[in-house]
């Protein structure tokens, strides 16, 4: 990496880092443990990544975490926005994550399909 | 890699500020050696006892969070007449290693690795990884570490972050193309 290399790099960031300071909405957790992964997390943060890239949506932000600890509706998405209740979705696939980022984050039209009510809620485990 | 990945999130979840992972392909010695090393706060050798056993788990934040992954890892070593070993020392952390045949055909595929870890990259905050792939004496290594303290609290933007993935996939498309002309 040249020094223009690491200029470039860090000008990009700090502007990334001043318009999330001041706009970010929206923080979305992608559970990646044992089962989450054998049944397609990675396909699913990979499909999310994708879209917001496609998007340009520099205000949200994907992060992974360890496993619900309830299996059987794994992978889980937990999508968090700024002064709104965390939305649980379970099962996700591909396609169910490509529509988080299309539906739920754009265009603000919740999954209902995917939604894990709370008596279903995983405890936290981490 | 899904198994190395896995293992990894064991690490990033029991709350390792550092962890190592590698691959090195021997194909001349028909070998392949996974591990995962980190200094997360380690195990007892109690602990280490249960965590092999097939879906035991530590379930409380105290312990750390540990799933059946390992358990999985150590079934799939044994299946390709491999070796297994789990070590830790409480307060130092934590190795996991996965020797095996290369060759072997209950193997299951390496896949995309840079695919495999770009989940980690782009979504685990607050961890330095520091990766080594090698095949017969050729490889690279990314470490995060030197980039973290160049950038500071920039480190942890999407940009810095989809850099890294860059770097991860160069390395990997640069290994399989000397890996195809030789």
């Amino acid at each position: 990496m040249t020094l223009d290399d690491l200029r470039r790099l860090r000008e990009k960031a700090s502007r990334e880092m001043a318009l999330r300071t001041e706009h970010q909405q929206f923080r979305i957790k992608v559970s990646m443990g044992t089962s989450g992964l054998a049944k397609g997390a990675r396909e699913v943060m990979d499909a999310m990544l994708h879209e917001i890239e496609e998007r340009q949506l520099d205000t949200v932000e994907v992060l992974i975490t360890g496993s619900s600890g309830v299996e059987a509706l794994e992978p889980f998405v937990t999508v968090e926005e700024k002064d709104q209740q965390p939305v649980l979705y379970g099962n996700v696939d591909v396609a169910a994550a490509k529509r988080i980022i299309t539906e739920h984050v754009v265009d603000g039209q919740k999954l209902s399909d995917y939604i894990v009510q709370r008596q279903q809620a995983p405890k936290e485990v981490d | 890699m899904l198994h190395v990945l896995d293992v990894t999130m064991n690490s990033v979840t029991a709350g390792a500020s550092t962890v190592r992972l590698g691959i090195h392909e021997r194909l001349d010695e028909d070998r392949l050696c996974l591990y995962v090393a980190d200094n997360g706060p380690g195990m007892s050798a109690e602990l280490v006892q249960r965590v092999l056993e097939e879906f035991a788990t530590t379930k409380t934040k105290q312990a750390g969070w540990v799933g059946f992954g390992l358990a999985l890892l150590r079934g799939t070593v044994e299946l390709c007449d491999g070796e297994f070993a789990l070590q830790s020392r409480v307060g130092v952390g934590t190795l996991v290693s996965a020797t095996m045949p290369h060759d072997h055909p209950d193997r299951p595929p390496l896949g995309a690795v840079a695919e495999s870890l770009q989940s980690l990259l782009m979504g685990v905050r607050g961890v330095d990884f520091c990766f080594t792939h090698r095949v017969d004496g050729d490889g690279y290594r990314l470490d995060t570490r030197p980039v973290r303290r160049m950038l500071g609290a920039e480190f942890e933007t999407r940009a810095v972050r989809n850099w890294l993935v860059d770097q991860l996939r160069q390395g990997e498309d640069a290994l399989a193309a000397r890996r195809e002309n030789r």
